[in-house]
């Protein structure tokens, strides 16, 4: 993996994670592919989303990435080392240059520990020289820096509310100084103002810092405002990757269609004429082939035996008969 | 008026059909809310008013803590046992007080005259019951039905909200549907005995982009079918622009701004309203700063004696500190709580 270009932080490689779900006593064993065969690249200071509906991959394509689930197969580069092999304290020290937002930021901070231990922690594995009250002046820059002042750090999580807390947490990744930021749904519990706000200090962190993030998401709105580059997953699979501009410009797999038809109009005037009772199933994924052909409104015989792969181009697609 | 009693005269559906060709109406007046804290009651909601007819969808749109969700809850009482009180001010039903109705009253109006469309599909059917169990109940409940042509009625329910299968889904349980497919459930048994309202608490906040914009169709499909009036309590201006008529705005337990809503979305009056609308990131692609509300809502008990908005906006001045009318600025049926409408322009540029 050393002759990788300069600007690639993250390699990702035909990663795979499959689940094995029920019969315990039943013998019905279902076992699905969560991930199949995802490869993508991030570049310093970009932004590459990831979108997709529930169960599609997208979370634990991110937990793969921050190691935080085992993959099957596939490999996964860092600064363009092989970090899909490490383990312990080899693995925790290339965790300085990724760290990981969630969604819920009421869950994810410990709520016995004071803010300051919360943001401080990780400067305590990966800056151990620090003393500490040099580490005290780091924790307050950095809650500075995202907008939070010093006043908060002898306080607790449950005294803030879902934006502070998101705040919080973006703080407590940014600490060791990463190059990249694995943001799983960062915004997606926030209300739309808070949103707007959260969203707003990304992009200066982003700008300060020259951070790359992987930006999961469902919401398309969002990923066009924040995201350079796009991957569009449907069970497992990423069916569409380009520039965000392109992708949603001109869309070229059915799916990616269907989810920006999907969002709501701007405009009352905009709004379609009648309610439309008639339904398609809201799931149905094939089990061989191409894995979105159920739903497919231009699904033909051939992709039945199509093996899902993508394209080699820019903007990639997975489709037999792209649109 | 016809008498709507229960028991063993509860009304057919051609009854029902019958009594909706006169005009119906449901009337929130003058509500205001407590809820209770450790330091005794707080306002939640003041003085809120609101009409709903049928056929009509209204929206009811704001940050969460702002009090929308429990507006809604009040028109069936329903977090009296969590000791959200009433404070002041009447629910109408066609001229009946709900919060004068004795329980057996009440219990007809909840799921019969009125039903209730949750926003977490995935708690509000019961795991350990059969998705037959729990929509016989409420066909049965308000409609005078033996088993099998509740059953009948089920499947047909079933199929009205786009699910197949009517049968075989009845003997299934909550756990193997997915999220769309329970608020499908939720729809067929909020429309189980042939509700003139619905009120919707944020029905596809929970769900996939593609999944919700089916919810909505089919809201829609049956609001406009069966002449439903729909309150719609949501927080995203999106779902607006797809269903309402009219739309109130609510900030800190009082509403700010309404009117119709094409109005609302030409011409959002409210500083608030302007913002939270184009707080959402929109066509536009990477590298602009969104415009922003800083601060938060204020907690119950804290508002201020004049605009409750104040604190987080960039038009307030002197003329702010003084209560604000809910008509301060009054444009035909469109109204906003704001003295300073005519410079709301300046306040996007503000916000950013």
């Amino acid at each position: 993996m050393s002759d990788m270009d300069q600007g690639s932080l993250l390699k990702v490689e035909s990663l795979s994670k499959t689940f094995a779900s029920g019969g315990m006593w039943s013998g019905k064993r279902k076992v699905t592919r969560a991930v199949n065969d995802v490869s993508f690249e991030v570049a310093r200071g970009e932004t590459l989303a990831i979108v997709g509906e529930s169960g599609s991959g997208k979370s634990t394509t991110a937990r793969l990435v921050m190691r935080l689930l085992e993959a099957d197969e596939g490999c996964i580069s860092l600064l363009g080392e092989d970090v899909s092999g490490l383990s312990g304290n080899a693995l925790r020290k290339k965790r300085r240059h990724m760290q990981m937002v969630f969604q819920d930021p009421f869950a994810s901070l410990n709520p016995r520990m004071k803010i300051a231990d919360s943001v401080g922690e990780g400067l305590r594995v990966h800056a151990p020289q620090l003393g500490a009250k040099q580490r005290r002046e780091r924790v307050a820059d950095i809650l500075g820096q995202c907008g939070m002042d010093e006043s908060v750090m002898d306080r607790y999580p449950h005294q803030f509310s879902g934006g502070q807390r998101q705040r919080i947490g973006i703080a407590r990744a940014l600490a060791v100084s990463p190059e990249l930021l694995v943001l799983d749904e960062p915004v997606s519990a926030l209300d739309v103002s808070v949103q707007a706000q959260i969203l707003n200090l990304l992009r200066d962190l982003q700008k300060e810092h020259q951070l790359a993030y992987l930006f999961i998401s469902h919401d398309l709105s969002v990923v066009r405002h924040v995201a350079d580059r796009v991957a569009v997953m449907f069970a497992g699979h990423i069916v569409e990757q380009g520039a965000v501009a392109d992708v949603y410009a001109h869309p070229r797999h059915p799916y990616t269609r269907e989810l920006l038809d999907a969002r709501p109009v701007a405009h009352p005037s905009e709004r379609h004429a009648d309610g439309d009772v008639i339904v398609r199933s809201d799931e149905g994924v094939a089990d061989s082939g191409c894995p979105f052909r159920l739903r497919c409104p231009f699904a033909q015989n051939d992709c039945a035996g199509f093996d899902a792969g993508l394209s080699h181009a820019d903007h990639k697609v997975a489709c037999l008969h792209p649109l | 008026m016809v008498v709507l009693q229960g028991g063993k005269h509860a009304p057919t559906l051609e009854s029902r059909a019958r009594i909706r060709h006169t005009p119906l109406m449901l009337k929130i007046e003058h509500l205001s809310l407590s809820i209770p804290a450790a330091d005794g009651d707080k306002p939640a909601v003041s003085d809120v008013s609101l009409g709903l007819a049928p056929g009509r969808v209204l929206g009811l749109v704001g940050e969460s803590g702002c009090g929308k969700t429990l507006t809604a809850q009040a028109i069936l009482r329903l977090g009296e046992s969590q000791g959200i009180a009433r404070t002041a001010g009447r629910v109408l039903l066609d001229d009946a007080d709900v919060f004068a109705m004795p329980e057996p009253q009440l219990r007809k109006v909840r799921g019969g005259r009125i039903s209730m469309i949750f926003q977490e599909p995935m708690t509000a059917l019961n795991p350990v019951f059969s998705i037959g169990a729990q929509l016989l109940e409420v066909i049965r409940l308000h409609l005078d039905m033996d088993k099998q042509a509740a059953t009948e009625r089920a499947v047909k329910l079933l199929a009205d909200v786009g699910l197949r299968d009517g049968a075989e889904l009845l003997r299934q349980f909550p756990d193997s549907l997915s999220g769309g497919m329970r608020q499908r459930v939720l729809i067929a048994m909020a429309m189980a005995a042939d509700p003139d309202y619905i009120i919707a608490d944020e029905p596809t906040t929970a769900l996939d982009v593609s999944v919700q914009k089916r919810i909505i169709d089919l809201l829609r499909g049956l609001q406009q079918e069966r002449g439903l009036g729909m309150l719609l309590v949501t927080h995203d201006f999106g779902l607006v622009a797809e269903l309402c008529d009219e739309v109130a705005v609510m900030y800190a337990g009082h509403i700010v701004e309404r009117g119709p809503v094409a109005d609302i979305f030409d011409n959002p009056a409210h500083p608030y309203t302007r913002a939270l609308m184009h707080c959402r990131p929109e066509a536009d692609g990477k590298g602009r700063r969104l415009p922003a509300i800083t601060g938060q809502v204020p907690a119950p008990g804290k508002w201020p004696q004049g605009c409750r908005f104040a604190a987080r906006c960039p038009l307030a001045d002197a003329a702010c500190e003084a209560a604000v009318a809910e008509d301060a600025w009054l444009d035909g049926k469109h109204a906003a709580r704001c003295v300073h409408v005519e410079k709301v322009e300046e306040a996007l540029e503000a916000f950013v």
